[in-house]
């Protein structure tokens, strides 16, 4: 089986994908393999090779999943196909691993031997063993001179609660124990079950969007096989397409003539939008239907939402067409057309998490070249009016006349973290300080210990990772998941400048927390905003009830520069700087706002 | 008529807010200096469009001049009379900037016969202790000889530049400090607000919270002290940070402003010829080693469009306060700012930014919109 392309013998077949902490070594030990295995020479071995897009090398972090086919000749000297389905290493993405898992057989799990196990590895380790993975245990990063492998073995037995005996000792800067691996993956891994005379099951497990080629959509072929030029069906919404293409990644893009149980592979079928295709659907033959389909996924909801709007309003059409393609690409992206009396058009989109709302904001800069403001995140409420009707705000500026509203609730996460102990008292700190409730507080091992809280989700969307990470100094871990809706004393705040009120500064606050906020808010603007040619009052008010003032009085004087030697340039240069930072900012009324002012919500 | 501009980058210790290409340095850099000055003067006298040029002002600025020897002063100047078009005697303003420490009686003597006939002085503040803070080397007295030197040599033509807005400085030390400078009878005077400049003691120290830096509300004061006081004194504002005597007004300084062509040489010298604007090499060893090889030490070359051009000659111009005669922009471009702006000036004029003076022929900008001129021509530019 030298040829990648044959279809392989379901007995030779391993799938599994890689679990691992953001900066534990996922994305290194992928390419590692990829070099052992010789599926990419070292002259065509970027860093990161499964980390595609220019973002996720940038940031060191996987977003979308990838699959790779490899051939392995292993000491029993039987050649293995081997499908490496790479997954995203971030709670925003949760959702992309259990889908990748579902793909899979086993899981190998990295642990950095130099920290130990984080949240997001633990999460995603117990979605592999509710999967009925095998796990192998991987302890990399054995050449730093801090590891300390036996503590981490013992951690993982503590925490996980799988044995660790046998973990292996890895390194995968220096390709330590790259060997050891890919034999334990041959060894231990089961080869997939399914039979390839049955009728066509195929788990859509992701798709994205080409240009040239419409929809790409990866799948586990679990019954049967699918062939090139096969008619297939979509299982949910009985749709029917031809296969026009059937292959896999090696890691270049390899057509294939058919792709047959057990194996992993993408299918192309001239499907046009992405949204067409359900993540979790099973693909059937449209002649020969399987009786029914294979249990699917939860699908995904936005939690974050945010305004996007184009810094030049004559930008709007270019975004509205960039969030289009995004939306087309990103199933856990959505959108609505809003408008804002300061900011003119743009949308309402929503997110999974921080993470994923930054990611995709960048995108649409960079790939579509938009220059964009972001309105402060906030959460999804749902607010009962004394009519009896029902909303969910996703805006504050939405938010109905206090008069109408009988409650107001608003989305509850249940939050582990994980902290070394010396730490436990400013993480308490914090979640009391973010209305947090304790359901658990457990010793993992002498010196680390798990924190188990309800939390609003609103207090995580502010600032929440940014104080927890200078809290514990980067040691603190969390994994979330989204608990129920609960009703709480909420206000709407408003930011009024020079007496109007500026909707997309508009925030939902606590009221107890709303003097607070609001006096930060208001003191921060005014270090933003810059001086005017009249003088500038900003308030924070709920309704009518003014909680915070400040006041930027007019500008007075510039400073009168000496010309040196006769540079122009120069001072030319620092006007038209000036005339640039003057052009991105908003007209609120006769005031010139800039853009960080947007932005500043997001830090108070 | 140009300008002809040459820039000596040495000084004795750097000021704490200085943030300009200049730097103590040893005597054998110096030399190599001035002989790679003497090669960008055999380079450039050859370009065409330099050698069209005629020159009725020579400046030689800094750095400090008079912290160098004359000999190699001398030395240039010379190549620079036997290289290019110089006018001759009174046709020519041959100015040298000077500070009080370095400046001897016999420099002066030594240079006034090379055509040297206006002298700028570094003075900064009659006032110890804010020479202290800005990290001058000289003191009040120190200024008292070197102006008497100056006046010694027959030079009447004696500029001096005085900052305000110093941490520390309060409206009463400005009026003394500014009242002991006028005492020396300058006819022209460059005053000016200290900047704050990326990476100077000065800015550090500020940011540190070690030095105050006024307020916009005492800024405002302190120029409108700096302003009265020397108009009462006969010196007359004609540009936002330059003031003289009637018909001392700094004919090398009013080119740039002005859009008159000059020729910059030294390090980081910039240039404007032919709609060129060229800047040498800031960094004093790259600029060295280029001469050295024979290459010309360019390390920007900017050529604007014509509308650019037409703003950044319009922004430059208002800086002056007799401001825009409108038809000399016609004429020049053949374009009129008025109608270029559109809504901009009359905007500008309804808040009282600027205004139309002598039956609408001129534009200028009003005393609050000389204050902050960089917010009203920064919508120019």
């Amino acid at each position: 089986m030298k040829n990648p392309a044959m279809t392989a013998d379901r007995k030779r077949i391993r799938n599994f994908s890689i679990i691992a902490h953001i900066d534990h070594g996922k994305s290194t030990l992928a390419d590692r393999i990829l070099e052992f295995t010789g599926s990419v020479s070292s002259r065509q071995m970027k860093k990161q090779f499964l980390d595609q897009m220019e973002l996720e090398r940038e940031r060191g972090i996987t977003i979308k999943a990838q699959t790779v086919r490899i051939n392995y000749k292993a000491e029993d000297g039987h050649n293995y196909l081997l499908n490496l389905i790479d997954t995203p290493g971030h709670v925003d993405f949760s959702y992309e691993v259990s889908r990748s898992l579902a793909a899979c057989e086993g899981a190998l799990l990295v642990v950095d031997s130099t920290q130990g196990v984080e949240a997001q590895t633990l999460a995603n380790v117990y979605l592999a063993l509710e999967n009925d993975l095998e796990i192998i245990s991987v302890l990399n990063k054995i050449d730093l001179p801090s590891a300390d492998p036996e503590r981490v073995a013992e951690e993982i037995e503590n925490i996980i609660g799988i044995d660790a005996s046998d973990a292996i000792l890895a390194s995968a800067k220096e390709g330590t124990g790259t060997k050891d691996i890919l034999e334990a993956i041959v060894k231990k891994i089961p080869s997939p079950e399914g039979s390839p005379s049955d009728p066509l099951q195929a788990l859509v497990f992701d798709s994205w969007f080409d240009p040239y080629q419409g929809a790409v959509v990866l799948i586990r072929v679990v019954n049967g096989c699918l062939k090139k030029g096969m008619d297939i069906m979509m299982m949910s919404d009985r749709q029917r397409y031809e296969a026009l293409k059937v292959g896999a990644f090696i890691p270049e893009i390899m057509e294939m003539d058919e792709l047959s149980a057990g194996e992993v592979g993408f299918l192309v079928a001239g499907i046009k939008n992405v949204r067409d295709i359900k993540i979790g659907d099973t693909i059937t033959s449209a002649i020969k239907p399987a009786a029914k389909p294979l249990p699917g996924f939860k699908p995904v909801k936005s939690m974050v939402f945010c305004g996007l709007y184009p810094v030049d309003p004559g930008q709007y059409d270019q975004l509205k067409e960039a969030v289009e393609k995004l939306w087309l690409n990103d199933p856990a992206f959505s959108y609505d057309i809003e408008s804002s009396s300061a900011l003119g058009f743009g949308f309402r989109c929503g997110f999974l998490g921080l993470l994923h709302m930054e990611i995709v904001k960048e995108r649409l800069e960079r790939e579509f070249e938009l220059s964009l403001i972001s309105t402060a995140p906030a959460v999804a409420y749902k607010v009962e009016l004394t009519s009896g009707e029902e909303l969910t705000i996703h805006n504050p500026a939405q938010m109905p006349e206090t008069s109408k509203i009988s409650k107001i609730s608003e989305p509850f996460i249940e939050m582990e973290i994980y902290v070394p102990k010396q730490y436990v008292g400013g993480v308490m700190g914090l979640c009391d300080e973010k209305r947090g409730r304790q359901t658990d507080m457990t010793y993992l091992t002498a010196e680390r210990v798990l924190l188990k809280y309800e939390l609003p989700f609103n207090e995580i969307v502010l600032d929440f990772y940014d104080r927890l990470k200078s809290i514990t100094r980067g040691y603190a871990s969390i994994d979330y998941e989204f608990l129920d809706y609960r009703t709480a004393d909420l206000v709407k705040m408003d930011i009024l400048i020079n007496r109007q009120p500026v909707d997309a500064l508009s925030v939902i606050v606590h009221r107890d927390k709303a003097y607070y906020r609001g006096r930060d808010l208001v003191s921060k603007l005014r270090k933003i905003i810059p001086r005017q040619l009249f003088e500038v009052v900003i308030q924070a008010a709920i309704g009518n009830k003014v909680l915070a003032k400040e006041r930027i009085p007019p500008l007075r004087k510039d400073v009168t520069a000496k010309c040196y030697g006769g540079d122009i340039t120069r001072k030319r240069k620092l006007l038209e700087k000036q005339k640039e930072g003057k052009k991105r900012m908003k007209q609120v009324g006769a005031v010139e706002i800039p853009q960080e002012a947007f932005l500043s919500i997001l830090k108070v | 008529m140009a300008g002809l501009y040459v820039h000596v980058p040495f000084c004795r210790k750097k000021c704490s807010y200085c943030g300009f290409v200049s730097c103590p340095a040893p005597a054998e850099v110096i030399k190599r200096y001035f002989d790679a000055l003497e090669q960008e003067i055999l380079l450039r006298a050859r370009e065409p469009s330099i050698k069209e040029m005629y020159f009725d002002s020579l400046f030689i600025g800094g750095g400090t001049p008079s912290f160098v020897h004359h000999e190699y002063l001398c030395r240039i100047i010379e190549r620079l009379y036997s290289n290019f078009h110089i006018a001759h005697g009174p046709a020519l303003e041959g100015t040298v900037e000077c500070n009080p420490d370095s400046l001897t009686l016999e420099w002066l003597e030594v240079l006034k016969p090379y055509g040297i006939n206006r002298i700028s002085i570094g003075v900064q503040a009659m006032d110890d202790r804010m020479l202290h803070v800005l990290g001058r080397v000289h003191d009040s007295r120190q200024v008292l000889d070197a102006v008497n030197s100056v006046r010694t040599v027959g030079i009447e033509n004696i500029s001096i530049d005085l900052m305000y807005s110093i941490p520390g400085q309060d409206m009463g030390a400005l009026e003394q400090s500014l009242e002991r400078a006028l005492a020396l009878m300058p006819v022209h005077v460059s005053c000016y607000e200290l900047t704050l400049e990326d990476g100077t003691v000065m800015s550090e120290a500020v940011r540190n919270g070690r030095a105050v830096y006024p307020d916009q509300e005492t800024r405002l004061a302190f120029t409108r002290l700096a302003e009265s006081i020397l108009e009462s004194r006969g010196l007359r504002q004609y540009e936002i940070s330059n003031f003289a005597v009637p018909g001392y007004e700094c004919r090398h300084n009013i080119g740039y402003w002005q859009g008159r062509e000059y020729l910059g040489l030294g390090c980081s010298a910039c240039s404007f010829i032919k709609g060129r604007r060229i800047r040498n090499d800031i960094r004093l060893d790259s600029w060295i080693a280029a001469l050295e090889n024979g290459k010309p030490p360019i390390q920007e070359v900017e050529e604007l469009d014509f509308e650019a051009a037409f703003r950044e000659a319009f922004v430059m111009a208002m800086r002056m306060n007799r401001g825009v005669a409108i038809q000399d922009f016609r004429e020049s471009y053949n374009m009129d700012p008025v109608e270029y702006y559109g809504d901009l000036i009359p905007d500008m004029e309804a808040r009282g930014l600027m205004e139309f003076r002598r039956n609408g022929t001129c534009l200028a900008l009003t005393e609050r919109g000389r204050y902050i001129s960089n917010y009203v021509l920064s919508n120019f530019v």
